[in-house]
Protein backbone atom coordinates (compact mmCIF):
# COMPACT_ATOMS: atom_id res chain seq x y z
CA UNK A 1 0.00 0.00 0.00
CA UNK A 2 1.51 3.73 -0.77
CA UNK A 3 1.98 5.41 2.29
CA UNK A 4 0.76 9.19 3.33
CA UNK A 5 3.23 11.46 2.45
CA UNK A 6 5.19 11.63 5.97
CA UNK A 7 8.47 12.85 5.95
CA UNK A 8 10.14 10.73 8.12
CA UNK A 9 14.23 11.83 8.52
CA UNK A 10 16.85 10.09 9.94
CA UNK A 11 19.21 12.75 11.23
CA UNK A 12 17.22 15.97 10.80
CA UNK A 13 21.04 17.68 12.56
CA UNK A 14 22.71 16.51 9.37
CA UNK A 15 19.84 16.54 6.44
CA UNK A 16 18.25 19.87 7.42
CA UNK A 17 21.50 21.72 8.41
CA UNK A 18 21.03 25.44 7.81
CA UNK A 19 23.13 26.00 4.59
CA UNK A 20 25.57 28.52 5.41
CA UNK A 21 26.45 26.22 8.00
CA UNK A 22 26.92 22.87 6.03
CA UNK A 23 29.14 24.73 3.75
CA UNK A 24 31.15 25.34 6.56
CA UNK A 25 31.56 22.07 8.25
CA UNK A 26 32.13 20.83 4.29
CA UNK A 27 35.12 23.47 4.05
CA UNK A 28 36.46 21.95 7.53
CA UNK A 29 35.82 18.68 6.57
CA UNK A 30 37.54 19.15 3.27
CA UNK A 31 40.67 20.78 4.71
CA UNK A 32 41.36 17.87 6.93
CA UNK A 33 40.84 14.98 3.82
CA UNK A 34 42.97 17.23 1.83
CA UNK A 35 45.65 17.09 4.37
CA UNK A 36 45.06 13.53 4.88
CA UNK A 37 45.76 12.49 1.05
CA UNK A 38 48.42 14.97 0.82
CA UNK A 39 50.54 13.39 3.81
CA UNK A 40 49.29 9.32 3.14
CA UNK A 41 48.75 9.16 -0.28
CA UNK A 42 51.59 9.70 -3.03
CA UNK A 43 49.11 9.56 -6.09
CA UNK A 44 47.69 12.94 -4.88
CA UNK A 45 50.97 14.58 -3.52
CA UNK A 46 52.13 13.81 -6.50
CA UNK A 47 49.05 15.47 -8.70
CA UNK A 48 49.04 18.05 -6.27
CA UNK A 49 52.56 19.23 -6.65
CA UNK A 50 51.89 18.92 -10.00
CA UNK A 51 49.26 21.43 -10.18
CA UNK A 52 51.24 23.49 -7.44
CA UNK A 53 48.61 23.33 -5.03
CA UNK A 54 49.48 22.90 -1.18
CA UNK A 55 47.14 21.41 1.39
CA UNK A 56 46.99 25.17 3.30
CA UNK A 57 45.78 26.32 -0.73
CA UNK A 58 42.30 24.60 0.32
CA UNK A 59 41.24 26.85 2.94
CA UNK A 60 37.16 26.55 1.52
CA UNK A 61 34.78 24.31 -0.86
CA UNK A 62 35.59 27.49 -3.03
CA UNK A 63 38.93 26.18 -3.36
CA UNK A 64 37.71 22.64 -4.81
CA UNK A 65 38.54 23.35 -8.10
CA UNK A 66 42.06 23.57 -7.61
CA UNK A 67 42.47 19.89 -6.57
CA UNK A 68 43.06 17.11 -9.24
CA UNK A 69 40.32 15.21 -10.03
CA UNK A 70 40.57 11.29 -9.89
CA UNK A 71 39.53 8.76 -12.79
CA UNK A 72 38.23 5.20 -12.01
CA UNK A 73 41.85 4.28 -14.01
CA UNK A 74 43.75 5.76 -11.36
CA UNK A 75 41.75 2.95 -8.88
CA UNK A 76 42.84 0.53 -11.64
CA UNK A 77 46.47 1.49 -12.00
CA UNK A 78 46.69 1.96 -7.94
CA UNK A 79 44.87 -1.80 -7.32
CA UNK A 80 44.80 -3.17 -4.98
CA UNK A 81 45.89 -0.58 -1.68
CA UNK A 82 47.76 2.30 -3.99
CA UNK A 83 45.33 4.70 -2.77
CA UNK A 84 44.35 3.81 1.01
CA UNK A 85 45.27 6.30 3.43
CA UNK A 86 45.92 4.30 6.65
CA UNK A 87 47.49 1.04 7.17
CA UNK A 88 46.03 -1.82 6.42
CA UNK A 89 45.62 -3.16 9.90
CA UNK A 90 42.75 -0.35 10.28
CA UNK A 91 40.44 -1.04 7.01
CA UNK A 92 38.31 -3.24 8.33
CA UNK A 93 36.15 -4.36 4.44
CA UNK A 94 37.38 -4.57 1.04
CA UNK A 95 34.31 -3.99 -1.65
CA UNK A 96 34.61 -3.87 -5.03
CA UNK A 97 33.58 -3.51 -8.88
CA UNK A 98 34.26 -4.35 -12.90
CA UNK A 99 36.88 -1.50 -13.93
CA UNK A 100 37.21 -0.42 -17.22
CA UNK A 101 39.27 -3.61 -18.40
CA UNK A 102 39.67 -7.10 -16.61
CA UNK A 103 40.84 -5.62 -13.69
CA UNK A 104 38.39 -5.17 -11.08
CA UNK A 105 38.77 -1.89 -8.93
CA UNK A 106 38.12 -2.54 -4.75
CA UNK A 107 38.30 0.21 -2.06
CA UNK A 108 39.01 -0.22 1.29
CA UNK A 109 36.70 0.76 4.53
CA UNK A 110 37.94 1.81 7.74
CA UNK A 111 35.65 1.18 10.94
CA UNK A 112 34.48 4.77 10.76
CA UNK A 113 34.04 4.28 6.56
CA UNK A 114 31.33 1.29 7.13
CA UNK A 115 29.70 3.56 10.12
CA UNK A 116 29.42 6.59 7.43
CA UNK A 117 27.75 4.36 4.63
CA UNK A 118 25.64 2.74 7.23
CA UNK A 119 24.14 6.14 7.88
CA UNK A 120 23.66 7.33 4.65
CA UNK A 121 21.45 3.95 4.21
CA UNK A 122 19.66 4.49 7.25
CA UNK A 123 18.79 7.83 6.04
CA UNK A 124 17.89 6.45 2.55
CA UNK A 125 15.89 3.53 4.06
CA UNK A 126 13.98 6.15 6.41
CA UNK A 127 12.99 8.59 3.57
CA UNK A 128 11.16 6.23 1.72
CA UNK A 129 9.20 5.68 5.12
CA UNK A 130 11.14 2.98 6.78
CA UNK A 131 11.78 2.51 10.40
CA UNK A 132 12.14 -0.66 13.03
CA UNK A 133 8.42 -1.26 12.06
CA UNK A 134 10.03 -2.60 8.78
CA UNK A 135 10.22 -6.13 7.10
CA UNK A 136 12.99 -5.11 4.62
CA UNK A 137 13.87 -8.00 2.14
CA UNK A 138 17.03 -7.42 0.35
CA UNK A 139 18.23 -8.83 -2.94
CA UNK A 140 20.54 -7.44 -3.96
CA UNK A 141 23.76 -9.40 -4.25
CA UNK A 142 25.91 -9.62 -1.47
CA UNK A 143 29.50 -9.71 -1.61
CA UNK A 144 31.96 -7.37 -2.78
CA UNK A 145 29.33 -5.74 -5.02
CA UNK A 146 28.34 -2.70 -2.46
CA UNK A 147 24.44 -3.44 -2.89
CA UNK A 148 23.76 -6.44 -0.81
CA UNK A 149 26.14 -5.74 2.15
CA UNK A 150 25.11 -1.73 1.95
CA UNK A 151 21.29 -1.92 2.02
CA UNK A 152 21.53 -4.67 4.97
CA UNK A 153 23.88 -2.41 7.37
CA UNK A 154 21.18 0.56 6.79
CA UNK A 155 18.44 -1.96 7.42
CA UNK A 156 19.74 -3.19 10.34
CA UNK A 157 20.51 0.36 11.46
CA UNK A 158 17.14 1.55 11.25
CA UNK A 159 16.37 -1.37 13.17
CA UNK A 160 14.13 -2.90 10.90
CA UNK A 161 13.89 -7.13 10.53
CA UNK A 162 16.03 -7.97 7.89
CA UNK A 163 15.54 -10.81 5.03
CA UNK A 164 18.96 -11.09 3.54
CA UNK A 165 17.92 -13.05 0.20
CA UNK A 166 21.05 -12.24 -1.74
CA UNK A 167 20.19 -11.85 -5.72
CA UNK A 168 18.32 -14.87 -7.82
CA UNK A 169 15.80 -17.44 -7.39
CA UNK A 170 12.56 -15.82 -8.01
CA UNK A 171 10.35 -18.54 -6.71
CA UNK A 172 12.34 -17.85 -3.41
CA UNK A 173 11.88 -14.47 -3.65
CA UNK A 174 8.42 -14.33 -3.85
CA UNK A 175 7.65 -17.28 -1.35
CA UNK A 176 9.66 -15.42 1.56
CA UNK A 177 8.14 -12.16 0.25
CA UNK A 178 4.99 -13.10 0.65
CA UNK A 179 5.04 -15.50 3.80
CA UNK A 180 6.87 -12.97 6.00
CA UNK A 181 5.41 -9.72 5.02
CA UNK A 182 8.13 -8.19 3.58
CA UNK A 183 7.41 -4.42 3.61
CA UNK A 184 10.25 -2.75 2.07
CA UNK A 185 12.50 -4.13 -0.96
CA UNK A 186 15.98 -3.23 -1.93
CA UNK A 187 16.84 -4.53 -5.31
CA UNK A 188 17.74 -3.21 -8.98
CA UNK A 189 14.36 -1.39 -10.79
CA UNK A 190 14.64 -4.09 -13.55
CA UNK A 191 14.30 -7.11 -11.43
CA UNK A 192 11.82 -5.36 -9.22
CA UNK A 193 9.69 -5.17 -12.18
CA UNK A 194 10.55 -8.55 -12.68
CA UNK A 195 9.46 -9.83 -9.40
CA UNK A 196 6.42 -7.43 -9.93
CA UNK A 197 5.43 -8.64 -13.05
CA UNK A 198 5.65 -12.36 -11.37
CA UNK A 199 3.94 -11.72 -8.33
CA UNK A 200 1.23 -10.24 -10.81
CA UNK A 201 1.13 -13.03 -13.27
CA UNK A 202 0.64 -15.74 -9.94
CA UNK A 203 -1.79 -14.24 -8.78
CA UNK A 204 0.00 -13.39 -5.90
CA UNK A 205 -0.59 -9.51 -5.43
CA UNK A 206 -3.23 -9.72 -2.62
CA UNK A 207 -0.39 -11.18 -0.22
CA UNK A 208 2.22 -8.89 -0.96
CA UNK A 209 2.64 -6.09 1.76
CA UNK A 210 5.02 -3.98 0.45
CA UNK A 211 4.94 -0.21 1.47
CA UNK A 212 8.00 1.26 -0.85
CA UNK A 213 10.98 0.19 -2.51
CA UNK A 214 14.08 1.17 -2.67
CA UNK A 215 15.84 0.89 -6.04
CA UNK A 216 19.34 1.54 -7.63
CA UNK A 217 22.65 0.08 -9.08
CA UNK A 218 21.19 0.73 -12.29
CA UNK A 219 19.78 3.59 -14.59
CA UNK A 220 16.41 4.16 -14.75
CA UNK A 221 13.00 6.46 -15.85
CA UNK A 222 10.01 7.57 -14.79
CA UNK A 223 8.25 5.21 -16.83
CA UNK A 224 9.51 2.36 -15.09
CA UNK A 225 8.74 3.80 -11.80
CA UNK A 226 4.74 4.43 -12.76
CA UNK A 227 4.62 1.27 -14.28
CA UNK A 228 6.13 -0.61 -10.97
CA UNK A 229 3.60 1.77 -8.79
CA UNK A 230 1.10 0.09 -10.89
CA UNK A 231 2.00 -3.47 -10.16
CA UNK A 232 2.33 -3.01 -6.80
CA UNK A 233 0.52 0.12 -5.54
CA UNK A 234 3.53 0.85 -3.13
CA UNK A 235 6.44 3.88 -3.34
CA UNK A 236 9.15 3.32 -5.56
CA UNK A 237 12.09 5.28 -4.59
CA UNK A 238 16.03 5.75 -6.38
CA UNK A 239 19.01 5.60 -4.68
CA UNK A 240 22.39 6.33 -6.02
CA UNK A 241 26.06 5.33 -5.02
CA UNK A 242 29.06 3.78 -5.99
CA UNK A 243 31.66 2.18 -4.76
CA UNK A 244 34.31 4.63 -5.30
CA UNK A 245 32.49 6.67 -3.11
CA UNK A 246 31.57 4.38 -0.58
CA UNK A 247 28.56 2.30 -1.81
CA UNK A 248 24.49 3.26 -2.03
CA UNK A 249 23.16 6.05 -0.11
CA UNK A 250 25.70 8.90 -1.58
CA UNK A 251 22.21 9.92 -2.32
CA UNK A 252 18.60 9.32 -2.33
CA UNK A 253 15.11 10.04 -3.11
CA UNK A 254 12.42 11.11 -0.17
CA UNK A 255 8.23 10.71 -1.07
CA UNK A 256 8.49 14.19 -2.71
CA UNK A 257 10.37 11.32 -5.35
CA UNK A 258 12.15 14.53 -7.44
CA UNK A 259 15.68 14.12 -7.62
CA UNK A 260 18.09 12.15 -5.06
CA UNK A 261 19.21 13.66 -2.33
CA UNK A 262 23.10 13.78 -1.90
CA UNK A 263 24.47 13.50 1.66
CA UNK A 264 26.53 16.62 1.76
CA UNK A 265 27.78 16.66 4.84
CA UNK A 266 29.78 13.30 3.89
CA UNK A 267 30.59 14.17 0.04
CA UNK A 268 30.74 17.45 -1.92
CA UNK A 269 29.40 17.23 -5.11
CA UNK A 270 30.19 19.01 -8.30
CA UNK A 271 28.46 18.98 -11.48
CA UNK A 272 31.60 19.73 -14.27
CA UNK A 273 31.60 20.18 -18.40
CA UNK A 274 33.13 17.21 -18.96
CA UNK A 275 34.88 18.21 -22.23
CA UNK A 276 37.13 20.97 -19.91
CA UNK A 277 36.65 19.67 -16.27
CA UNK A 278 34.95 23.62 -15.99
CA UNK A 279 32.44 23.57 -12.93
CA UNK A 280 28.96 24.59 -13.77
CA UNK A 281 26.45 26.27 -12.46
CA UNK A 282 23.78 24.54 -10.20
CA UNK A 283 21.20 23.69 -12.76
CA UNK A 284 22.87 23.27 -15.65
CA UNK A 285 23.90 19.28 -17.32
CA UNK A 286 27.31 18.15 -16.81
CA UNK A 287 29.49 15.20 -15.49
CA UNK A 288 28.71 14.71 -11.84
CA UNK A 289 32.04 14.82 -9.47
CA UNK A 290 32.13 13.25 -6.26
CA UNK A 291 34.54 14.54 -3.29
CA UNK A 292 34.48 12.46 -0.07
CA UNK A 293 35.04 14.45 3.67
CA UNK A 294 34.50 11.97 5.69
CA UNK A 295 36.16 8.35 4.77
CA UNK A 296 38.94 8.20 6.42
CA UNK A 297 40.31 4.59 4.41
CA UNK A 298 40.47 5.61 1.24
CA UNK A 299 39.10 9.30 0.51
CA UNK A 300 38.46 10.63 -2.98
CA UNK A 301 39.21 13.91 -4.60
CA UNK A 302 36.88 14.91 -6.97
CA UNK A 303 36.21 11.65 -8.41
CA UNK A 304 34.82 11.72 -11.41
CA UNK A 305 31.48 9.69 -12.21
CA UNK A 306 31.19 9.84 -15.99
CA UNK A 307 27.56 10.45 -14.70
CA UNK A 308 25.32 13.02 -16.55
CA UNK A 309 22.80 14.71 -14.82
CA UNK A 310 21.89 18.29 -13.00
CA UNK A 311 21.85 19.45 -9.41
CA UNK A 312 18.45 20.84 -7.90
CA UNK A 313 19.49 23.84 -5.48
CA UNK A 314 15.73 24.81 -4.80
CA UNK A 315 14.63 23.61 -1.27
CA UNK A 316 12.29 20.31 -1.28
CA UNK A 317 9.17 20.20 0.95
CA UNK A 318 10.87 17.21 2.83
CA UNK A 319 12.45 19.68 4.48
CA UNK A 320 15.83 18.56 3.94
CA UNK A 321 18.22 21.58 2.86
CA UNK A 322 20.51 18.79 1.09
CA UNK A 323 20.58 19.35 -2.49
CA UNK A 324 18.96 16.94 -5.42
CA UNK A 325 20.76 15.27 -7.94
CA UNK A 326 18.23 14.55 -11.14
CA UNK A 327 18.02 11.54 -12.79
CA UNK A 328 20.80 10.58 -14.42
CA UNK A 329 20.51 11.38 -18.24
CA UNK A 330 23.84 9.32 -19.75
CA UNK A 331 26.88 8.68 -19.34
CA UNK A 332 30.25 10.51 -20.67
CA UNK A 333 31.86 7.22 -21.39
CA UNK A 334 30.64 3.99 -22.90
CA UNK A 335 30.02 1.89 -19.73
CA UNK A 336 26.70 0.20 -19.52
CA UNK A 337 25.00 -1.28 -16.54
CA UNK A 338 23.83 -4.44 -17.04
CA UNK A 339 21.44 -6.42 -14.30
CA UNK A 340 23.39 -4.05 -11.95
CA UNK A 341 26.91 -4.76 -12.74
CA UNK A 342 28.90 -2.02 -14.52
CA UNK A 343 30.13 -3.19 -18.03
CA UNK A 344 32.56 -1.63 -20.33
CA UNK A 345 32.90 -2.04 -23.54
CA UNK A 346 36.76 -2.41 -23.20
CA UNK A 347 36.52 -5.37 -20.87
CA UNK A 348 34.81 -7.66 -23.46
CA UNK A 349 37.64 -6.34 -25.89
CA UNK A 350 39.93 -8.06 -23.10
CA UNK A 351 38.16 -11.23 -23.19
CA UNK A 352 39.29 -11.34 -27.57
CA UNK A 353 42.68 -10.77 -27.06
CA UNK A 354 44.48 -13.63 -27.55
CA UNK A 355 42.11 -15.60 -29.80
CA UNK A 356 43.64 -16.69 -33.22
CA UNK A 357 44.07 -13.97 -35.85
CA UNK A 358 43.96 -10.32 -34.60
CA UNK A 359 41.55 -8.74 -32.54
CA UNK A 360 38.16 -9.23 -34.10
CA UNK A 361 35.30 -6.61 -34.61
CA UNK A 362 32.77 -7.00 -31.89
CA UNK A 363 29.71 -5.49 -31.24
CA UNK A 364 27.82 -5.34 -27.84
CA UNK A 365 23.59 -5.60 -28.14
CA UNK A 366 21.73 -5.41 -24.64
CA UNK A 367 17.96 -6.04 -24.62
CA UNK A 368 15.19 -6.04 -22.00
CA UNK A 369 13.14 -9.13 -22.22
CA UNK A 370 10.54 -9.85 -19.33
CA UNK A 371 12.34 -7.23 -17.28
CA UNK A 372 15.66 -8.74 -17.49
CA UNK A 373 18.54 -7.61 -19.21
CA UNK A 374 20.38 -9.93 -21.67
CA UNK A 375 23.83 -9.57 -23.35
CA UNK A 376 24.69 -10.44 -26.46
CA UNK A 377 28.29 -10.00 -27.66
CA UNK A 378 28.47 -10.05 -31.46
CA UNK A 379 32.08 -11.18 -32.64
CA UNK A 380 33.15 -11.16 -36.33
CA UNK A 381 34.20 -14.61 -37.47
CA UNK A 382 37.70 -14.04 -38.83
CA UNK A 383 39.33 -16.19 -41.68
CA UNK A 384 42.04 -16.46 -39.22
CA UNK A 385 39.19 -17.39 -36.19
CA UNK A 386 37.16 -19.89 -38.67
CA UNK A 387 37.79 -24.03 -38.40
CA UNK A 388 36.21 -26.62 -40.44
CA UNK A 389 34.95 -28.48 -37.39
CA UNK A 390 32.17 -27.80 -35.76
CA UNK A 391 33.71 -28.98 -32.27
CA UNK A 392 36.09 -26.27 -32.33
CA UNK A 393 34.09 -23.48 -33.27
CA UNK A 394 31.62 -24.20 -30.30
CA UNK A 395 35.10 -24.62 -28.30
CA UNK A 396 35.67 -21.03 -29.02
CA UNK A 397 32.64 -19.41 -28.40
CA UNK A 398 32.56 -21.69 -25.07
CA UNK A 399 35.93 -19.76 -24.09
CA UNK A 400 34.63 -16.38 -24.92
CA UNK A 401 31.73 -17.11 -22.78
CA UNK A 402 33.76 -18.31 -20.05
CA UNK A 403 36.13 -15.21 -20.30
CA UNK A 404 33.14 -12.66 -20.44
CA UNK A 405 31.43 -14.51 -17.29
CA UNK A 406 34.71 -14.39 -15.05
CA UNK A 407 36.34 -10.96 -16.09
CA UNK A 408 32.66 -8.76 -16.52
CA UNK A 409 31.00 -11.43 -13.95
CA UNK A 410 28.11 -11.38 -16.18
CA UNK A 411 26.45 -14.63 -18.25
CA UNK A 412 26.15 -13.21 -22.08
CA UNK A 413 25.30 -15.02 -25.38
CA UNK A 414 28.55 -15.15 -27.72
CA UNK A 415 27.38 -15.22 -31.24
CA UNK A 416 29.94 -15.79 -33.92
CA UNK A 417 28.78 -13.51 -37.15
CA UNK A 418 30.85 -13.41 -40.78
CA UNK A 419 32.95 -11.67 -41.32
CA UNK A 420 32.04 -7.50 -42.23
CA UNK A 421 28.45 -8.16 -41.33
CA UNK A 422 28.37 -5.49 -37.83
CA UNK A 423 27.75 -1.98 -38.57
CA UNK A 424 30.84 0.38 -39.30
CA UNK A 425 30.68 3.82 -37.73
CA UNK A 426 32.97 6.42 -39.21
CA UNK A 427 35.43 7.83 -36.85
CA UNK A 428 34.90 5.94 -32.72
CA UNK A 429 33.59 2.88 -33.54
CA UNK A 430 30.19 2.30 -31.94
CA UNK A 431 30.22 -1.01 -29.86
CA UNK A 432 27.10 -0.65 -28.29
CA UNK A 433 23.88 -1.19 -29.05
CA UNK A 434 21.26 -0.77 -26.24
CA UNK A 435 17.19 -1.58 -26.87
CA UNK A 436 16.09 -0.50 -23.56
CA UNK A 437 14.68 2.75 -24.20
CA UNK A 438 16.89 3.69 -20.24
CA UNK A 439 17.47 7.48 -21.60
CA UNK A 440 16.15 9.86 -19.22
CA UNK A 441 15.62 13.53 -20.85
CA UNK B 1 45.68 -38.64 -53.21
CA UNK B 2 43.37 -36.06 -52.05
CA UNK B 3 41.11 -33.51 -53.43
CA UNK B 4 39.93 -30.40 -52.26
CA UNK B 5 36.90 -29.39 -50.28
CA UNK B 6 35.65 -25.76 -49.44
CA UNK B 7 34.25 -24.96 -45.97
CA UNK B 8 32.14 -22.16 -45.37
CA UNK B 9 30.76 -20.62 -42.44
CA UNK B 10 27.35 -19.72 -42.15
CA UNK B 11 24.86 -18.14 -39.83
CA UNK B 12 22.18 -20.73 -39.23
CA UNK B 13 19.45 -18.51 -40.51
CA UNK B 14 16.60 -18.54 -43.00
CA UNK B 15 18.20 -17.89 -46.87
CA UNK B 16 21.97 -18.02 -45.56
CA UNK B 17 22.32 -21.07 -47.85
CA UNK B 18 20.42 -19.96 -51.00
CA UNK B 19 22.70 -16.96 -51.17
CA UNK B 20 25.93 -18.53 -50.75
CA UNK B 21 24.32 -21.52 -53.72
CA UNK B 22 23.54 -18.02 -55.84
CA UNK B 23 27.07 -16.79 -55.90
CA UNK B 24 28.21 -20.09 -57.15
CA UNK B 25 25.67 -20.27 -59.98
CA UNK B 26 25.83 -16.63 -60.72
CA UNK B 27 29.63 -17.61 -61.39
CA UNK B 28 28.91 -21.12 -63.29
CA UNK B 29 30.41 -23.37 -60.66
CA UNK B 30 29.07 -26.93 -60.48
CA UNK B 31 28.88 -28.11 -56.84
CA UNK B 32 29.85 -31.94 -57.15
CA UNK B 33 29.42 -33.00 -53.55
CA UNK B 34 27.59 -30.71 -50.56
CA UNK B 35 27.13 -31.52 -46.66
CA UNK B 36 25.80 -29.11 -43.92
CA UNK B 37 27.30 -29.45 -40.54
CA UNK B 38 24.12 -27.80 -38.64
CA UNK B 39 24.00 -25.90 -35.24
CA UNK B 40 21.49 -24.64 -33.81
CA UNK B 41 22.78 -20.64 -34.63
CA UNK B 42 25.71 -21.61 -37.27
CA UNK B 43 26.50 -23.91 -39.60
CA UNK B 44 29.54 -25.08 -41.76
CA UNK B 45 28.83 -26.14 -45.41
CA UNK B 46 31.33 -27.94 -47.14
CA UNK B 47 31.29 -28.68 -50.40
CA UNK B 48 33.62 -30.51 -53.47
CA UNK B 49 34.15 -28.34 -56.86
CA UNK B 50 36.27 -28.77 -59.73
CA UNK B 51 39.97 -28.02 -59.53
CA UNK B 52 39.66 -24.67 -62.42
CA UNK B 53 36.78 -23.33 -59.66
CA UNK B 54 38.66 -23.45 -56.56
CA UNK B 55 40.41 -20.25 -56.81
CA UNK B 56 37.40 -18.82 -58.32
CA UNK B 57 35.46 -19.74 -55.47
CA UNK B 58 37.91 -19.06 -52.41
CA UNK B 59 38.32 -15.23 -54.57
CA UNK B 60 34.28 -14.74 -54.06
CA UNK B 61 33.68 -16.17 -51.14
CA UNK B 62 36.23 -13.54 -49.62
CA UNK B 63 35.16 -10.82 -51.64
CA UNK B 64 31.52 -11.31 -51.04
CA UNK B 65 32.62 -11.72 -46.66
CA UNK B 66 32.33 -14.68 -46.26
CA UNK B 67 34.48 -16.34 -43.49
CA UNK B 68 36.33 -19.47 -46.02
CA UNK B 69 38.65 -22.18 -46.37
CA UNK B 70 40.32 -24.65 -48.41
CA UNK B 71 41.48 -28.42 -46.91
CA UNK B 72 42.22 -31.15 -48.27
CA UNK B 73 40.11 -34.47 -47.58
CA UNK B 74 40.27 -38.41 -48.44
CA UNK B 75 37.54 -39.24 -51.32
CA UNK B 76 37.55 -42.96 -51.28
CA UNK B 77 35.79 -45.22 -53.46
CA UNK B 78 33.85 -47.53 -51.64
CA UNK B 79 32.50 -50.58 -53.09
CA UNK B 80 28.52 -50.51 -53.62
CA UNK B 81 28.01 -53.67 -51.91
CA UNK B 82 26.46 -54.59 -47.99
CA UNK B 83 29.43 -53.73 -45.73
CA UNK B 84 31.53 -51.59 -47.92
CA UNK B 85 31.43 -49.00 -45.94
CA UNK B 86 32.13 -51.17 -42.75
CA UNK B 87 35.27 -52.61 -43.99
CA UNK B 88 36.55 -49.27 -44.45
CA UNK B 89 35.06 -47.91 -41.25
CA UNK B 90 36.56 -51.32 -39.23
CA UNK B 91 39.95 -50.66 -40.88
CA UNK B 92 40.14 -46.72 -39.43
CA UNK B 93 38.88 -48.05 -36.27
CA UNK B 94 41.51 -50.24 -35.44
CA UNK B 95 44.45 -48.32 -36.52
CA UNK B 96 42.78 -45.62 -34.10
CA UNK B 97 42.30 -43.11 -36.74
CA UNK B 98 38.88 -40.80 -36.17
CA UNK B 99 36.23 -39.47 -38.56
CA UNK B 100 35.63 -35.77 -38.05
CA UNK B 101 33.24 -36.14 -40.37
CA UNK B 102 32.07 -38.05 -43.60
CA UNK B 103 29.57 -37.20 -47.05
CA UNK B 104 29.17 -39.05 -50.15
CA UNK B 105 29.01 -38.23 -53.80
CA UNK B 106 25.85 -38.37 -55.27
CA UNK B 107 27.57 -40.04 -58.14
CA UNK B 108 28.77 -44.03 -58.73
CA UNK B 109 32.44 -44.15 -60.08
CA UNK B 110 33.96 -47.33 -60.86
CA UNK B 111 30.71 -49.14 -59.60
CA UNK B 112 31.94 -47.71 -56.25
CA UNK B 113 30.35 -44.82 -53.91
CA UNK B 114 32.76 -41.95 -53.65
CA UNK B 115 32.73 -41.25 -49.64
CA UNK B 116 34.48 -37.99 -48.47
CA UNK B 117 36.65 -38.75 -45.06
CA UNK B 118 37.74 -35.65 -42.84
CA UNK B 119 39.88 -37.97 -40.65
CA UNK B 120 42.12 -37.05 -37.28
CA UNK B 121 45.15 -38.20 -39.10
CA UNK B 122 44.96 -37.96 -42.92
CA UNK B 123 47.91 -39.64 -44.10
CA UNK B 124 47.74 -42.51 -42.30
CA UNK B 125 43.94 -43.12 -43.19
CA UNK B 126 44.77 -43.32 -46.41
CA UNK B 127 47.80 -45.29 -46.51
CA UNK B 128 45.86 -47.97 -44.17
CA UNK B 129 42.58 -47.80 -46.86
CA UNK B 130 44.94 -48.05 -50.22
CA UNK B 131 47.00 -50.75 -48.16
CA UNK B 132 43.85 -52.60 -47.74
CA UNK B 133 42.45 -52.69 -51.11
CA UNK B 134 39.92 -49.86 -51.08
CA UNK B 135 41.09 -47.26 -54.07
CA UNK B 136 40.57 -43.56 -53.59
CA UNK B 137 39.92 -41.15 -56.21
CA UNK B 138 42.15 -38.11 -57.77
CA UNK B 139 41.24 -34.58 -58.28
CA UNK B 140 41.41 -35.66 -61.83
CA UNK B 141 38.94 -37.94 -61.15
CA UNK B 142 36.68 -35.98 -59.65
CA UNK B 143 37.02 -32.89 -62.47
CA UNK B 144 35.72 -35.69 -64.96
CA UNK B 145 32.44 -35.40 -62.90
CA UNK B 146 29.47 -33.53 -63.63
CA UNK B 147 28.69 -31.23 -66.64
Amino acid sequence: MKQPKIHKIYNPAMECMDRSKLRELQSERLRETVKLEYERVPLYRKRMDEKGVKPEDIKTVDDLYKLPFTEKTDLRDEFPYGLLAQPLKDIVRIQGSSGTTGKPIVAGYTANDVEVWTEMVARALTAAGGDADDVIQICYGYGLFTGGLGAHQGAERIGATVIPMSAGNTERQMMMMTELGATMLCCTPSYATYLAETLRDRGLLGKVKLKAGIFGAEPWTEEMRTHLEEILDFDACDIYGLTEIGGPGVAFECLEKHGMHVNEDHVIVEIINPETGEPLPYGESGELVFTTITKTGMPMLRYRTHDICRLIAEPCACGRTLIRMSRLTGRTDDMLVIRGVNVFPSQIESCLVGLEGVAPFYMLIVDRVNSTDKLEVQIEMSEEMFTDKVSEIEQLRNTITERIKSVVGIAAKVSLVPPKSLPRSEGKAKRIIDNRGLTNK
Amino acid sequence: MFVHQISVYLVNAHGTLCQLTGLLKDHDVDILALMIADMSEFGIVRFIVKDEDIQTCLDLLKEAGYSARKNHVVCAKIPNEPGGLHRALALLENAGISIEYLYSFNYAYDNSALIIFRLTDREAGVKLLIDNGFKVATQEEIDSLGC
